[in-house]
Formats: structure tokens, sequence, C-alpha cells
């Protein structure tokens, strides 16, 4: 009997060596971080009713998941190549990008940065996933305003992130997102050489991917990559229209032509062959339903801006006619496009007629706050001091109102940055500074909160003469904001103010 | 025996079943259909663990795909791996569990109780012949099933049945149930072959239709509220502890389990009472 027992033990001891170590941990993975991601959820729910226990609860799980699968451990090349063992690496660094997102949540921005950096770091082999967390943190940089961080970011985007996804053999955007973007900005810079060289590099990589399949999403997805970065290029019109129509034969379906036409236009309006323009909108306005004649009608409407104003006018008058009852946010662009160009065109009675209708239609809408903007500009640009003090007194009763009715934050902020700049457009000093003193107290942590900070103080010193308060800013900002370069420069401030 | 007559004898055999609940010796053989239902819902819910990985993961594979290797996508799929492995270990061990639970009811409500080895001994020696004729009643309810599922999928079958389906698929596991209610006592107390069995079934239902309808129904009805939480597997999964649907499905194992056991029983006293008699009658 007892033989019979330790063949039984020596059997079990046997097969629980024969199962796959990996699944095991895949499992254990996955089920932690499913339970730190419903912690989180509870957050979400209404995270103003979260408390920073709620918060550290939700750090501390998604940590353990790291702790338990460490990334220096898992994310090492022998490993990532067993494709269970690359899923426990994927679902740690997706802990860690969590921690980080819950950091940016408590505005623990510096924290956050610093965890995607290391998280970037570990998964060098893993492009995937290190794509996720320099996205995480390029975001991050965006969100804080930091540019010179957000350009490095999205350099380094540029440079790593592959085309194609090794896991789901599908095209990445950020290849071709990220140097589209760091060329724009070289560009603003005036380095154009070296805009045109990042846009070559993307392309020649997309290019040596593209032609290895057809007839497929992906096909058509890189051909439409190359002709992107190729119309971000003076002169490469021809390679942009060529790759476009190369994607158009890899099409399957009636609404990716829809959108391949669309982008054809849009590269010749990028390079100024308006005439085929026009053919390619007239083209997407006839048998690809009603969401591409849309998209055909502001496209015409864009062409004819360059053309003729007045055509323009109409044909965004046509568009705002047909959709007027769309509930898509184009109807309220088109509408603000058309108001811009009647102003530009002299006729302000008319213009103001539609600045004034898009900020009554919908208070809170980008296009509605930017009009009220607008009209003021108008009076105080045309040197109608008294008729600028009318309108914005009526824009700042309606901030008024809105700032006690709105509940979503980006909204809230757009409301007092307007509300403030109304102030300083019309020389109201004092509102004006607490207009910015409110911003700085509110968004501190945000580039432009330190702004209206420096902006605050300077009124206070200059118009208003109060020095203590502006004292009293400028040592907020050298303790509070979140950058070195701010603190010293409040710092400084600071010191001439003393001597 | 009239319809009432019927209704009310069957409801007498569930009340007296019932009474058995607590004696252990009766409850020896269903152990083993436990045991089994256990292994497999431990075998689903562990599939991962190194232990168990080397042969369940494989299996997963083929039946579900990569999804099921994954937590928590393997609980959304628990109800439906469960209720095949369940189809196999009711034909393989459920019907000779049921035989020889058949056989210590009937010797209890005999007066001459035996011990359970025995029960299952008897069970044992006709197993080939309780699994095939226990097979029909598996075999047609899956086929139901599937069919339905197939005429509403590939033919677009009308909304109204759509809707109505698992109102129909319930109906019908409860009139098969009725018909195929009298195999075991008419294998185990009444001595008959298989072929004879299953010639036999139509004239014991025209018996004793109502009250296999009756007990049927009956044992259909503390089901119920578990299926119709399981049925809600995928949302529980996403919404709430992935955990609670194994809880769920080893909650509904064991009140099938005791269902199981007491229409056994029923089953029994029923055939006893009514069935038996009436079927020795048309022999004679």
């Amino acid at each position: 009997m007892s033989a019979r027992w330790l063949a039984a033990a020596a059997l079990a001891m046997l097969l629980a060596g024969c199962g796959d170590p990996d699944l095991w941990a895949r499992y254990q993975a996955e089920r932690g971080f499913w339970k730190a991601r419903r912690l989180v959820q509870r957050i979400q729910l209404n995270p103003s009713l979260a408390k920073p226990m709620d918060y550290q609860e939700a750090i501390e799980s998604f940590a353990d998941v790291e702790r338990r699968f460490p990334l220096a451990q898992w994310a090492t090349p022998e490993r990532l190549r067993r494709h269970r063992a690359r899923d426990v690496a994927a679902t740690s660094g997706d802990a860690m990008i969590a921690i980080g997102r819950l950091e940016e949540a408590r505005e623990r921005f510096d924290r956050a940065g610093e965890i995607y950096r290391e998280t970037a770091a570990q998964l060098g082999g893993f492009p995937t996933m290190r794509l996720k967390a320099l996205l995480a943190e390029a975001a991050l940089a965006d969100r804080t305003d930091d540019s010179t961080r957000a350009f490095q970011g999205y350099v380094d985007i540029a440079r790593t992130a592959p085309v194609l996804d090794p896991d789901l053999g599908q095209p990445v955007e950020a290849a071709v997102e990220a140097p589209l973007r760091v060329a724009r900005e070289l560009r603003n810079g005036g380095a154009n050489a070296v805009a045109d060289s990042v846009l070559r590099a993307a392309e020649e990589r997309q290019l040596a991917e593209a032609p290895k399949h057809h007839r497929t999403v992906t096909a058509w997805t890189l051909w439409l990559h190359v002709g992107e970065l190729r119309a971000a290029r003076p002169g490469a019109l021809e390679g942009a229209l060529d790759a476009g129509r190369r994607a158009l034969a890899e099409a399957l379906s009636r609404p990716t032509r829809a959108r391949l036409i669309s982008a054809l236009a849009e590269f010749c309006i990028q390079g100024g062959q308006l005439d085929s323009a026009l053919a390619y909108t007239a083209w997407l306005g006839q048998g690809f339903g009603n969401e591409a004649r849309a998209r055909s009608m502001m496209l015409t409407a864009q062409v004819w801006e360059k053309v003729d104003v007045d055509s323009a006018i109409v044909a965004y008058g046509r568009y705002i006619d047909r959709y007027r009852n769309s509930p898509d946010q184009s109807v309220m662009a088109a509408r603000f496009r058309r108001a811009e160009l009647l102003e530009d065109q002299g006729r302000w009675l008319e213009s103001r007629a539609e600045f004034r209708g898009l900020a009554t239609s919908s208070a809170t809408d980008e296009y509605a706050l930017r009009s009220y903007e607008r009209i003021v500009m108008h009076h105080l640009r045309a040197g109608e001091k008294e008729m600028a003090r009318i309108e914005a007194s009526r824009t700042l009763e309606a901030m008024d109102h809105l700032l006690t009715t709105v509940q979503d934050d980006a909204t809230l902020l757009r409301i007092r940055q307007l509300r403030a700049q109304v102030l300083l457009d019309v020389g109201s000093w004092d509102k004006a500074c607490a207009a910015l003193q409110d911003l700085w107290t509110h968004y501190r942590h945000m580039t432009l909160g330190v702004e209206a900070g420096f902006r605050a103080a300077e009124l206070a010193e200059h118009q208003l003469n109060d020095k203590d308060r502006a004292r009293r800013l400028y040592e907020e900002i050298a303790s509070d904001s979140s950058s070195p370069v701010d603190q010293a420069m409040a710092r400084r401030q600071l010191e001439r103010m003393r001597s | 025996m009239n319809p009432l007559e019927q209704v009310v004898l069957a409801f007498e055999s569930l009340a007296h079943a019932i009474r058995q609940l607590f004696r252990p010796s009766l409850w020896a053989p269903w152990l083993l259909v436990l045991g089994a239902q256990l292994v497999v819902l431990v075998v689903l819910w562990w599939f991962a663990h190194p232990w168990l990985s080397w042969f369940a993961a494989p299996v997963l594979l083929r039946v579900s795909g990569e999804r099921a290797l994954h937590y928590p996508d393997i609980f959304g799929l628990l109800p439906e791996l469960y209720a095949r492995a369940d189809v196999v270990i009711g034909v393989l061990v459920g019907s000779v569990v049921a035989g020889a639970s058949t056989a210590l009811f009937a010797a209890r409500f005999s007066g001459r109780p035996i011990p359970p080895s025995q029960g299952m001994r008897r069970a044992l020696s006709r197993a080939a012949v309780l699994v095939l004729a226990n097979l029909p009643l598996s075999l047609l309810l899956m086929g139901f099933s599937l069919g339905l599922d197939w005429w509403l999928v590939a033919r677009e079958g009308p909304a109204m049945i759509a809707r109505l389906a698992p109102v129909l698929t319930l109906g019908m596991a409860v009139v098969l149930q009725a018909l195929f209610i009298w195999v075991n006592p008419l294998l185990m107390i009444g001595g008959r072959s298989l072929t004879e069995t299953l010639k036999a079934l139509p004239r014991a239902a025209s018996h004793g239709g109502w009250t296999a309808l009756t007990l049927a129904a009956a044992a259909t009805i503390p089901l119920l509220p578990t299926q119709v939480l399981v049925r809600g597997a995928e949302q529980i999964v996403r919404f709430g502890t992935p955990e609670v649907v194994g809880w769920l499905v080893l909650i509904q194992a064991l009140i099938a389990l005791v269902t199981a056991f007491v229409l056994t029983g029923g089953s029994v006293i029923a055939y006893h009472s009514l069935v038996g008699p009436a079927l020795e009658g048309d022999d004679l």
C-alpha cells in the first residue's frame, strides 16, 4: 500500500512540473491587474468622491502586480520570445502605466513622468509596450504644457515606434503621427531640412513594409501613411497622390474608399493643386453616402477659401443649411469659419449675427466661447471702446453664470481663461488680476496656470501698484510651481522687488 | 388513475423522497457524481495551475480557443464549459449512480434496506445498459437545444421564437425528462432488458404521464434561479467579481444533485404505486 502511495505522490510531483509556468504567471498577473482595475473603476464612478486612500489602494494593487512579475525579470529577450511570458510582461507594463495615470489623476505629474520613463526604459525589448509608455509620457507633457519634453517624447516615438504591431500585425498610428508632429514643430522653428529628413526616415520605414501586404486593411493603411508623410513635405505632392492611389487600389470597402478619396483631396489642398482637389471632392460627394457627402462639402468650401472667399462663404452656407440639425460638431466649425470669412470681407453685421448665434446656441461649446471673444476683439480692433465694454460685460455675465452651472473641468478651465482674457482686453485691471489669480489658484500645476500667476503679479505690481499682492503671488509660484525654471524665475522677481 | 390523482401522487412521492434527504446511506452513490462535478469545476477554475495546465490548457484551447486561457474570460465561459462536461458526467457516471440510487430507494421503501456498496454493485453489473438507456435523453435534449439555436441563427427564425427559446428548451427538457423518468425503475426494479425498457416507455408514459410530468416539472423549478443568474455570467464577469460565476455554478451543481436525488426517490415511489403494477397488468 505504501509503495502505491509513494508512486502516486511521485506521479503528482511529476505532473506538477509538466504544466506551463508562464500560463500560471499570466493568469496570476491578469487576475491581479483585473482586481486593481476594479478599484480604479470605483474611483472613476465619481472621482470627486474618491479619497486619497482610494487612489493609494489602487496604486498599491497595480504595484503588487509589478512586484510579483517585475519587468526586469519578465521583459528579458529570452522571456519575450515566449508568447505567454510576453503577455506577463505586457500586463506588468500596463500595471506600471496605470500607476502613472493614477499619479496623474492626483496631480503628481513629476512622479507620473518618472514612472513612464522608468517603464519605457525597462521595456526596451518590447517595442509596442515601450511605445505605450512613451505615448503616456508625451501626453503628460502635453497636458502640463511642457513643450520641450513633449517634443523630445515625440522625437523618441518617431524614431522607435514599430510600423506594425508585431502581435496584431496592424499598422501603428503613432509611427506616422509622431513624425508628422515632430516635423510640424521643426518647421515652425525654421528647421525645414531636419523636418524633411524626419519625414523621409519615417516614410522609408513605412515603404519597407507596405509592398509586402495586399488587399488588407494593413495594405491600404500603410500606403495612406506613406501619402500623409509625403504630403507633409513641400514638393512631394505627386508622391503623396501616388501613394494615395495605391492605397485606393488596396481598399476593399466603400467607406474605406471614401476615406481615401477624402485624403487625396486633402493632399491636393495641402499641395495647392486646387483643381484636382475639387475633382476629388466631387467624386467623394457621389455615391459614398451622407457622411462622405458632408465631408465633400466641407472640403469644397476649404478649396474655395483659397480661390474665391465669396464662393467659400456660399459653400459653407450650403453645408450649414443641409446639416443644420446634425449633432455633428462640424456644423459649429463651419458656422464659425463662415463668420470669420464674413468678418474678413468687412461684412460685420452678418458676421456678428453668426457669432452671436453660435454663442447662444450651445453656451459651453468651444466655438461659442471663441465667438464671445471674437465680438469683443472686433470692437477693440475697430477702436469702438464703448461697444467693446458693453460686449465684454455681456460676455462676463454669461461666463459668471456658466461658472456656477458647468461641471466639466476642461470647460471650466476654458471659461476662466476667457473671462481673464476679456477683462485684460478691455483693461479692467483689478478684475483681470483677480481672474488671473483665480486661474493660478486652480491650475498651478499647468504652464497656463503659472503664466496666469506671473501675469497677475505683473498687473498687481505695475497697474494696481499693489506690491504686497505681487510679492505674495511670486512667493506662491516660487514654492508651489512644479517647474524649477518657473520657481527660479519667481525667486528672481522677488529679489528684484526686495532690492 | 385520473390526472388529478396522478398529480397528487407525484407530490406525495416527492414529499416522501424529500424526507429521505437526511439518510447518508442513500447519498453514498451520489457522492461519486458530486466528486466528478467538483473535479471538473476545480479543473476549469484552476486550469492555469501547473498541476492541471498540462492537460486542462490544451483541452480548453481546443474547445473554446485562446480566450478561455485568460483571466477573467474563463469565468465568462465557465457555465457553458461546465454544462458540456456535465453532460458527459451525467451520461457516464450519473446513469450508473441513478441506477444504484434507484436500487437503494426501492430496497428502503420495501422495508429491506441494503448497504450502498450492494446498490452500487447491482448498478455496476448493469452499467452498460444504464448508460445506453439514459443516453437518448441527453442526446435528444442536446439535439433540440442545438437544433433550435441553429434554426434561429442560420435560418433567422422569428424573433418571438428567439425570445421564447429558453422557455421552449425548458419545456422540452421537462417533457423528455418525464418520458425517460421510468427508465431506471424499469431497469433496476422491473429487471427488464434495454430493448424491453425502451419499448415499455410509451406504455409507462400513458399510465403515469401526469405523474411523470409533475415530477419532472417540480424537479426543474429549484434550478431556475441559478440558471438565470448563470446565464448572465458575462455581465457578472464584466461588472462584478468573476469568481462569483464559479460559486454560482457550484451552487447550481449542488441544487441539481439534490433535485436528482429527490427525483429518483419520487420516481421509485411512483413506479411502485402506479406504473409498475399497471405495466405488470398489461404484461399479463
